[in-house]
Protein backbone atom coordinates (compact mmCIF):
# COMPACT_ATOMS: atom_id res chain seq x y z
CA UNK A 1 0.00 0.00 0.00
CA UNK A 2 1.20 3.42 -0.97
CA UNK A 3 0.11 5.11 2.72
CA UNK A 4 -0.71 4.56 6.12
CA UNK A 5 -2.75 5.82 8.39
CA UNK A 6 -1.30 7.65 11.17
CA UNK A 7 -2.48 8.61 14.63
CA UNK A 8 -5.51 7.00 14.36
CA UNK A 9 -8.12 7.21 15.80
CA UNK A 10 -8.30 10.23 17.44
CA UNK A 11 -6.46 12.26 15.03
CA UNK A 12 -5.99 10.52 12.35
CA UNK A 13 -3.66 11.69 9.25
CA UNK A 14 -3.05 10.13 5.62
CA UNK A 15 0.35 10.02 4.78
CA UNK A 16 0.82 8.90 1.29
CA UNK A 17 4.08 7.60 -0.54
CA UNK A 18 4.26 8.68 -3.94
CA UNK A 19 6.60 6.88 -6.94
CA UNK A 20 7.91 9.20 -9.17
CA UNK A 21 5.22 10.84 -11.40
CA UNK A 22 2.34 9.32 -9.42
CA UNK A 23 -0.48 11.84 -8.24
CA UNK A 24 -3.23 11.89 -5.61
CA UNK A 25 -5.92 14.44 -5.34
CA UNK A 26 -7.22 16.14 -2.24
CA UNK A 27 -10.40 18.17 -0.95
CA UNK A 28 -8.37 21.38 -0.89
CA UNK A 29 -7.41 22.49 2.35
CA UNK A 30 -6.45 18.83 3.38
CA UNK A 31 -2.90 19.25 2.89
CA UNK A 32 -0.57 19.21 6.15
CA UNK A 33 2.67 18.99 4.65
CA UNK A 34 5.22 17.72 1.42
CA UNK A 35 8.28 16.89 0.34
CA UNK A 36 9.56 19.85 -1.94
CA UNK A 37 9.53 17.82 -4.95
CA UNK A 38 5.97 17.79 -4.92
CA UNK A 39 3.81 20.04 -6.72
CA UNK A 40 0.40 20.89 -6.62
CA UNK A 41 -1.74 21.70 -9.23
CA UNK A 42 -5.31 23.25 -8.44
CA UNK A 43 -8.38 22.53 -10.90
CA UNK A 44 -12.03 21.85 -11.41
CA UNK A 45 -12.33 18.31 -11.67
CA UNK A 46 -14.34 17.05 -14.56
CA UNK A 47 -14.64 20.41 -16.01
CA UNK A 48 -16.29 23.56 -13.94
CA UNK A 49 -20.10 22.74 -14.78
CA UNK A 50 -19.40 18.96 -12.84
CA UNK A 51 -17.54 20.92 -10.30
CA UNK A 52 -19.99 23.74 -9.95
CA UNK A 53 -22.59 21.31 -9.78
CA UNK A 54 -20.47 19.58 -6.63
CA UNK A 55 -19.90 22.64 -5.22
CA UNK A 56 -24.11 23.27 -5.30
CA UNK A 57 -25.38 20.16 -4.42
CA UNK A 58 -22.35 18.60 -2.41
CA UNK A 59 -21.29 21.76 -1.01
CA UNK A 60 -17.93 20.12 -1.37
CA UNK A 61 -14.97 22.67 -3.02
CA UNK A 62 -15.44 23.43 -6.52
CA UNK A 63 -11.53 23.19 -7.07
CA UNK A 64 -9.47 19.41 -5.59
CA UNK A 65 -5.71 19.97 -5.84
CA UNK A 66 -3.75 17.52 -7.24
CA UNK A 67 -0.25 16.30 -5.99
CA UNK A 68 2.30 14.64 -8.16
CA UNK A 69 5.56 13.71 -7.59
CA UNK A 70 8.45 15.36 -9.88
CA UNK A 71 11.89 13.66 -10.42
CA UNK A 72 11.64 11.34 -7.59
CA UNK A 73 9.61 10.29 -5.15
CA UNK A 74 7.24 12.39 -2.70
CA UNK A 75 5.55 11.85 0.17
CA UNK A 76 2.18 13.92 0.95
CA UNK A 77 0.28 14.08 4.35
CA UNK A 78 -3.32 14.49 4.45
CA UNK A 79 -5.85 15.42 7.12
CA UNK A 80 -9.46 16.44 7.54
CA UNK A 81 -10.94 19.40 9.80
CA UNK A 82 -12.27 17.45 12.39
CA UNK A 83 -10.74 15.34 15.11
CA UNK A 84 -11.60 11.70 14.52
CA UNK A 85 -10.35 8.84 12.44
CA UNK A 86 -9.93 8.20 8.51
CA UNK A 87 -11.12 4.71 6.46
CA UNK A 88 -9.26 4.18 3.27
CA UNK A 89 -11.99 2.64 1.05
CA UNK A 90 -10.71 0.31 -2.03
CA UNK A 91 -12.99 0.50 -4.72
CA UNK A 92 -13.10 -1.98 -7.52
CA UNK A 93 -14.12 -0.54 -11.37
CA UNK A 94 -17.54 0.94 -11.31
CA UNK A 95 -18.49 0.37 -7.66
CA UNK A 96 -19.18 3.30 -5.98
CA UNK A 97 -19.14 4.83 -2.16
CA UNK A 98 -21.70 7.07 -1.01
CA UNK A 99 -19.74 9.85 1.10
CA UNK A 100 -21.31 12.53 2.95
CA UNK A 101 -19.96 15.78 1.36
CA UNK A 102 -18.00 16.93 4.48
CA UNK A 103 -16.51 13.76 5.20
CA UNK A 104 -14.52 13.43 1.58
CA UNK A 105 -10.44 13.89 2.23
CA UNK A 106 -8.46 12.58 -0.89
CA UNK A 107 -9.02 9.80 -3.34
CA UNK A 108 -6.55 8.05 -6.07
CA UNK A 109 -6.33 9.77 -9.55
CA UNK A 110 -8.94 7.34 -11.11
CA UNK A 111 -11.54 7.82 -8.58
CA UNK A 112 -14.55 9.65 -10.08
CA UNK A 113 -16.45 12.37 -7.99
CA UNK A 114 -20.42 13.12 -8.33
CA UNK A 115 -22.80 14.91 -6.73
CA UNK A 116 -25.70 12.31 -6.66
CA UNK A 117 -29.04 14.27 -6.31
CA UNK A 118 -30.23 12.25 -3.38
CA UNK A 119 -33.44 13.47 -4.50
CA UNK A 120 -36.47 15.44 -2.63
CA UNK A 121 -36.23 12.98 0.43
CA UNK A 122 -32.98 14.47 1.39
CA UNK A 123 -32.97 18.01 0.16
CA UNK A 124 -36.58 18.85 1.58
CA UNK A 125 -36.57 16.70 4.77
CA UNK A 126 -34.45 19.53 5.74
CA UNK A 127 -31.58 17.08 7.23
CA UNK A 128 -29.34 19.05 5.03
CA UNK A 129 -27.89 16.16 3.65
CA UNK A 130 -25.47 16.02 0.50
CA UNK A 131 -23.86 13.19 -1.08
CA UNK A 132 -20.86 12.57 -3.01
CA UNK A 133 -20.48 9.38 -5.01
CA UNK A 134 -17.40 8.19 -5.25
CA UNK A 135 -16.79 5.08 -8.12
CA UNK A 136 -13.73 3.22 -9.31
CA UNK A 137 -11.39 2.01 -9.63
CA UNK A 138 -9.16 3.45 -6.87
CA UNK A 139 -8.78 4.55 -3.47
CA UNK A 140 -10.83 7.26 -1.53
CA UNK A 141 -10.05 8.51 1.81
CA UNK A 142 -13.24 9.50 4.27
CA UNK A 143 -12.82 11.44 7.45
CA UNK A 144 -15.23 11.42 10.82
CA UNK A 145 -15.78 13.21 13.47
CA UNK A 146 -14.60 10.91 16.41
CA UNK A 147 -14.43 7.35 15.65
CA UNK A 148 -15.94 5.09 13.00
CA UNK A 149 -18.53 2.71 13.91
CA UNK A 150 -18.53 0.35 10.76
CA UNK A 151 -21.86 -2.07 10.11
CA UNK A 152 -22.79 -4.40 7.66
CA UNK A 153 -26.10 -3.82 6.48
CA UNK A 154 -28.24 -7.11 6.32
CA UNK A 155 -31.88 -6.16 5.53
CA UNK A 156 -32.47 -3.09 7.12
CA UNK A 157 -30.38 -0.29 9.33
CA UNK A 158 -31.19 3.08 10.84
CA UNK A 159 -28.53 5.63 11.35
CA UNK A 160 -29.09 9.35 12.63
CA UNK A 161 -28.52 11.24 9.49
CA UNK A 162 -25.85 13.56 11.61
CA UNK A 163 -23.67 10.62 12.06
CA UNK A 164 -23.53 9.04 8.08
CA UNK A 165 -20.22 8.53 6.97
CA UNK A 166 -20.37 6.89 4.20
CA UNK A 167 -22.03 3.41 2.24
CA UNK A 168 -22.01 1.54 -0.32
CA UNK A 169 -23.83 1.87 -3.34
CA UNK A 170 -25.30 -1.55 -2.98
CA UNK A 171 -27.72 -0.06 -0.01
CA UNK A 172 -30.28 2.40 -0.54
CA UNK A 173 -31.35 4.74 1.86
CA UNK A 174 -34.49 6.60 2.97
CA UNK A 175 -35.31 9.78 5.19
CA UNK A 176 -37.73 8.88 8.02
CA UNK A 177 -38.86 9.29 11.08
CA UNK A 178 -38.79 6.81 14.51
CA UNK A 179 -41.32 6.47 16.93
CA UNK A 180 -44.37 8.65 16.64
CA UNK A 181 -45.56 12.48 16.00
CA UNK A 182 -44.15 13.26 19.24
CA UNK A 183 -40.82 11.88 18.96
CA UNK A 184 -40.56 13.89 16.19
CA UNK A 185 -40.58 16.87 18.04
CA UNK A 186 -39.70 16.50 21.25
CA UNK A 187 -37.79 13.17 21.02
CA UNK A 188 -34.63 15.14 19.65
CA UNK A 189 -34.01 11.91 16.81
CA UNK A 190 -36.70 13.07 14.21
CA UNK A 191 -35.42 12.42 10.92
CA UNK A 192 -32.96 8.94 10.58
CA UNK A 193 -31.40 7.64 7.48
CA UNK A 194 -33.20 4.15 6.91
CA UNK A 195 -31.06 1.88 4.86
CA UNK A 196 -31.64 -1.34 2.85
CA UNK A 197 -29.65 -3.80 1.12
CA UNK A 198 -26.86 -5.85 1.86
CA UNK A 199 -23.45 -3.47 2.32
CA UNK A 200 -20.73 -1.51 5.01
CA UNK A 201 -22.17 1.65 6.31
CA UNK A 202 -19.78 3.96 7.90
CA UNK A 203 -21.09 5.99 11.07
CA UNK A 204 -19.42 8.38 13.52
CA UNK A 205 -19.45 8.55 16.77
CA UNK A 206 -19.64 12.46 17.55
CA UNK A 207 -21.97 14.89 15.61
CA UNK A 208 -20.47 18.26 14.73
CA UNK A 209 -24.39 19.75 14.55
CA UNK A 210 -24.74 18.25 18.61
CA UNK A 211 -21.65 20.42 19.38
CA UNK A 212 -22.53 23.42 17.64
CA UNK A 213 -25.61 23.10 19.92
CA UNK A 214 -23.71 22.70 22.95
CA UNK A 215 -21.90 25.77 22.36
CA UNK A 216 -24.32 27.48 21.10
CA UNK A 217 -25.69 29.08 24.27
CA UNK A 218 -22.20 30.54 25.19
CA UNK A 219 -22.21 32.31 22.28
CA UNK A 220 -22.19 36.58 23.09
CA UNK A 221 -25.49 37.96 22.81
CA UNK A 222 -26.69 40.62 20.05
CA UNK A 223 -27.00 43.96 21.63
CA UNK A 224 -29.42 46.30 19.77
CA UNK A 225 -27.49 49.29 20.16
CA UNK B 1 -28.94 -7.09 27.91
CA UNK B 2 -25.25 -6.08 27.36
CA UNK B 3 -23.92 -2.88 27.66
CA UNK B 4 -20.16 -2.12 25.77
CA UNK B 5 -18.53 0.24 25.89
CA UNK B 6 -16.48 0.99 22.30
CA UNK B 7 -13.82 3.82 21.20
CA UNK B 8 -12.90 4.45 24.59
CA UNK B 9 -11.50 7.05 25.82
CA UNK B 10 -12.09 9.73 23.26
CA UNK B 11 -15.10 9.14 21.33
CA UNK B 12 -16.94 6.47 23.30
CA UNK B 13 -19.78 4.82 21.61
CA UNK B 14 -22.08 2.60 23.99
CA UNK B 15 -22.96 -0.58 22.30
CA UNK B 16 -26.21 -1.86 23.42
CA UNK B 17 -27.43 -5.69 22.94
CA UNK B 18 -31.07 -6.42 23.50
CA UNK B 19 -32.66 -9.97 23.51
CA UNK B 20 -36.40 -9.87 22.49
CA UNK B 21 -38.36 -7.52 24.66
CA UNK B 22 -35.79 -5.95 26.61
CA UNK B 23 -35.83 -2.31 26.80
CA UNK B 24 -33.38 0.55 26.71
CA UNK B 25 -33.72 4.11 27.68
CA UNK B 26 -31.80 6.68 26.34
CA UNK B 27 -31.39 10.82 26.78
CA UNK B 28 -32.90 12.44 23.80
CA UNK B 29 -30.79 12.74 20.79
CA UNK B 30 -28.41 10.08 22.20
CA UNK B 31 -29.38 7.71 19.56
CA UNK B 32 -26.63 7.34 16.36
CA UNK B 33 -27.73 3.81 14.92
CA UNK B 34 -30.28 0.81 15.52
CA UNK B 35 -31.48 -2.23 13.85
CA UNK B 36 -34.47 -0.88 11.53
CA UNK B 37 -36.83 -3.41 13.70
CA UNK B 38 -36.17 -1.32 17.15
CA UNK B 39 -39.24 0.62 18.01
CA UNK B 40 -38.42 4.11 19.47
CA UNK B 41 -41.43 6.08 21.88
CA UNK B 42 -40.78 9.26 23.20
CA UNK B 43 -41.84 9.89 27.31
CA UNK B 44 -41.77 12.67 29.43
CA UNK B 45 -39.49 12.88 32.10
CA UNK B 46 -41.92 13.81 34.94
CA UNK B 47 -44.29 10.46 34.21
CA UNK B 48 -47.17 9.23 32.27
CA UNK B 49 -49.83 11.00 31.45
CA UNK B 50 -50.57 14.80 30.58
CA UNK B 51 -49.58 15.55 34.49
CA UNK B 52 -46.21 13.81 34.04
CA UNK B 53 -46.14 16.25 30.95
CA UNK B 54 -46.96 19.43 32.70
CA UNK B 55 -44.10 18.46 35.48
CA UNK B 56 -41.51 17.67 32.67
CA UNK B 57 -42.09 20.56 31.41
CA UNK B 58 -42.33 22.68 34.54
CA UNK B 59 -38.45 21.07 34.92
CA UNK B 60 -37.64 21.97 31.03
CA UNK B 61 -38.62 25.81 31.85
CA UNK B 62 -37.12 26.36 35.10
CA UNK B 63 -34.75 23.82 35.39
CA UNK B 64 -33.22 24.12 31.86
CA UNK B 65 -32.96 20.38 31.64
CA UNK B 66 -34.13 17.94 29.49
CA UNK B 67 -37.73 17.14 29.30
CA UNK B 68 -37.71 14.24 27.23
CA UNK B 69 -36.20 10.99 26.95
CA UNK B 70 -36.74 7.91 24.44
CA UNK B 71 -37.31 4.55 24.70
CA UNK B 72 -35.88 1.65 22.41
CA UNK B 73 -37.69 -1.73 22.37
CA UNK B 74 -36.84 -4.63 20.81
CA UNK B 75 -39.90 -6.21 20.19
CA UNK B 76 -39.55 -8.39 17.23
CA UNK B 77 -36.63 -9.91 18.26
CA UNK B 78 -32.58 -9.34 19.33
CA UNK B 79 -31.18 -6.37 18.23
CA UNK B 80 -28.30 -3.54 18.67
CA UNK B 81 -29.00 0.22 19.41
CA UNK B 82 -25.80 2.39 20.02
CA UNK B 83 -25.71 5.72 21.64
CA UNK B 84 -23.22 8.52 22.05
CA UNK B 85 -22.87 11.62 24.60
CA UNK B 86 -22.61 15.13 22.13
CA UNK B 87 -19.08 15.98 23.93
CA UNK B 88 -15.73 13.74 23.34
CA UNK B 89 -14.74 11.65 25.77
CA UNK B 90 -15.39 8.55 27.69
CA UNK B 91 -18.19 6.41 29.09
CA UNK B 92 -18.43 3.86 31.54
CA UNK B 93 -20.69 1.18 32.52
CA UNK B 94 -21.85 0.79 35.95
CA UNK B 95 -23.99 -2.58 36.83
CA UNK B 96 -26.81 -1.47 39.36
CA UNK B 97 -27.71 -4.13 41.48
CA UNK B 98 -30.05 -3.10 43.92
CA UNK B 99 -27.88 -0.25 45.14
CA UNK B 100 -27.87 4.06 43.86
CA UNK B 101 -25.72 5.58 41.68
CA UNK B 102 -26.32 9.17 41.69
CA UNK B 103 -25.50 10.72 38.35
CA UNK B 104 -25.14 14.47 37.66
CA UNK B 105 -27.78 15.24 34.76
CA UNK B 106 -25.66 15.93 31.86
CA UNK B 107 -23.56 12.93 32.27
CA UNK B 108 -26.37 10.35 31.85
CA UNK B 109 -26.72 8.65 28.48
CA UNK B 110 -28.54 5.54 28.75
CA UNK B 111 -30.26 2.71 31.10
CA UNK B 112 -31.91 -0.81 30.95
CA UNK B 113 -35.33 0.15 31.89
CA UNK B 114 -34.92 -2.33 34.40
CA UNK B 115 -33.27 0.70 36.48
CA UNK B 116 -35.21 3.38 37.94
CA UNK B 117 -34.28 6.89 36.85
CA UNK B 118 -35.46 9.68 38.70
CA UNK B 119 -34.85 13.17 37.87
CA UNK B 120 -34.33 14.99 41.46
CA UNK B 121 -33.66 18.52 41.87
CA UNK B 122 -30.37 18.84 44.31
CA UNK B 123 -32.13 21.64 46.48
CA UNK B 124 -30.67 25.08 47.26
CA UNK B 125 -27.71 24.41 48.45
CA UNK B 126 -26.70 23.03 44.46
CA UNK B 127 -28.53 26.19 43.00
CA UNK B 128 -25.67 28.50 43.14
CA UNK B 129 -24.87 30.67 39.87
CA UNK B 130 -22.56 28.60 37.80
CA UNK B 131 -22.22 25.83 40.41
CA UNK B 132 -25.65 24.55 40.09
CA UNK B 133 -26.13 21.01 40.02
CA UNK B 134 -29.09 18.68 38.75
CA UNK B 135 -28.92 15.15 39.80
CA UNK B 136 -30.29 11.74 38.30
CA UNK B 137 -30.80 9.25 40.82
CA UNK B 138 -30.37 5.38 39.05
CA UNK B 139 -32.03 2.43 41.43
CA UNK B 140 -32.69 -1.21 40.70
CA UNK B 141 -30.91 -3.87 38.38
CA UNK B 142 -29.28 -3.64 35.25
CA UNK B 143 -26.87 -1.35 33.42
CA UNK B 144 -27.00 2.51 33.39
CA UNK B 145 -23.85 3.86 30.76
CA UNK B 146 -22.87 7.63 32.21
CA UNK B 147 -20.47 9.48 30.10
CA UNK B 148 -18.24 11.89 30.68
CA UNK B 149 -16.49 15.21 28.95
CA UNK B 150 -12.72 13.79 28.40
CA UNK B 151 -11.54 11.07 30.56
CA UNK B 152 -13.08 9.52 33.20
CA UNK B 153 -11.47 9.01 36.83
CA UNK B 154 -12.69 6.77 39.68
CA UNK B 155 -11.77 8.05 43.05
CA UNK B 156 -12.30 5.75 46.00
CA UNK B 157 -13.45 8.10 48.71
CA UNK B 158 -12.57 7.38 52.52
CA UNK B 159 -12.99 10.47 54.34
CA UNK B 160 -13.25 13.27 52.54
CA UNK B 161 -12.52 14.74 49.11
CA UNK B 162 -13.20 17.92 46.91
CA UNK B 163 -14.57 18.06 43.89
CA UNK B 164 -14.55 21.11 41.15
CA UNK B 165 -18.58 21.40 40.70
CA UNK B 166 -17.99 20.72 36.45
CA UNK B 167 -15.56 17.76 37.18
CA UNK B 168 -18.67 15.51 38.72
CA UNK B 169 -19.96 12.39 36.55
CA UNK B 170 -21.18 10.43 39.46
CA UNK B 171 -21.17 8.60 43.09
CA UNK B 172 -22.30 6.20 45.15
CA UNK B 173 -24.73 7.63 47.93
CA UNK B 174 -23.38 6.25 50.50
CA UNK B 175 -20.91 9.36 50.10
CA UNK B 176 -22.82 12.67 51.37
CA UNK B 177 -22.03 15.94 49.72
CA UNK B 178 -22.06 19.94 50.38
CA UNK B 179 -21.40 22.55 48.08
CA UNK B 180 -19.02 24.85 49.48
CA UNK B 181 -16.09 28.09 48.84
CA UNK B 182 -12.90 27.06 49.29
CA UNK B 183 -10.38 29.86 50.35
CA UNK B 184 -11.52 33.48 51.15
CA UNK B 185 -14.11 35.25 49.77
CA UNK B 186 -11.77 36.88 48.29
CA UNK B 187 -11.00 33.43 46.21
CA UNK B 188 -14.56 32.87 45.60
CA UNK B 189 -14.43 36.01 43.67
CA UNK B 190 -11.13 36.15 41.84
CA UNK B 191 -9.69 32.70 41.73
CA UNK B 192 -12.23 30.68 39.43
CA UNK B 193 -12.00 28.01 41.50
CA UNK B 194 -15.05 29.44 43.59
CA UNK B 195 -17.76 26.81 44.39
CA UNK B 196 -16.68 22.80 45.01
CA UNK B 197 -18.08 20.06 46.42
CA UNK B 198 -17.05 17.98 49.18
CA UNK B 199 -17.69 14.62 49.57
CA UNK B 200 -17.71 12.89 52.80
CA UNK B 201 -17.77 9.13 53.93
CA UNK B 202 -16.95 6.13 52.56
CA UNK B 203 -17.21 4.97 48.30
CA UNK B 204 -16.67 5.63 44.50
CA UNK B 205 -16.87 9.05 42.93
CA UNK B 206 -16.45 9.37 39.18
CA UNK B 207 -14.31 12.49 38.03
CA UNK B 208 -14.26 14.35 34.75
CA UNK B 209 -11.48 15.71 33.65
CA UNK B 210 -12.54 18.30 31.40
CA UNK B 211 -15.80 20.87 32.01
CA UNK B 212 -17.82 21.65 29.75
CA UNK B 213 -18.77 24.82 31.26
CA UNK B 214 -15.26 26.13 30.65
CA UNK B 215 -15.04 25.15 27.18
CA UNK B 216 -18.03 26.49 26.16
CA UNK B 217 -16.37 29.88 27.83
CA UNK B 218 -13.19 29.01 25.94
CA UNK B 219 -14.90 28.59 22.13
CA UNK B 220 -18.29 30.43 23.01
CA UNK B 221 -17.10 34.30 22.83
CA UNK B 222 -15.19 33.52 19.38
CA UNK B 223 -18.03 32.91 17.77
CA UNK B 224 -20.70 35.49 16.19
CA UNK B 225 -23.34 36.51 18.20
CA UNK B 226 -26.68 35.50 18.83
CA UNK B 227 -30.28 37.18 19.06
CA UNK B 228 -30.77 37.14 22.47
Amino acid sequence: MPYEIKSSPDFAMIDYHLEPGESVVAESGAMVSMSSNVTMKTEARGGILAAAKRKLLGGESIFQNTYTAEGGPGRVMLAPGAPGDIIAFDLEPERSLMIQSSAYIAATPDVKLDTKWGGAKGFFSGVGMFLLKATGPGTVFVGSYGAIYPKRCDGEYIVDTDHIVAFQDTVTYGITKVGGIKSLFFGGEGLVAKFQGQGMIYAQTRSPSSLAAFLHPYRPVKSNN
Amino acid sequence: MQFENAFGPAYSLTICRLEQGEQVMAESGAMVTQDAHIEMQTSATGGKGIGGFLKGLGRKVFLGESFFRNTFTAANGPGEVTFAPSLPGDTFVYQMTGQDLIIQQTSYLCSATTVEIETKWGGFRSFFGEGRLFWIRAFGNGPVAVNAFGAIKEIDVNGSFIVDTGHIVAFEPTLTFNIQRVGSWFSTFFSSEGLVCRFEGQGKLYIQSRNPQEFGSLVGPKLPPRSA
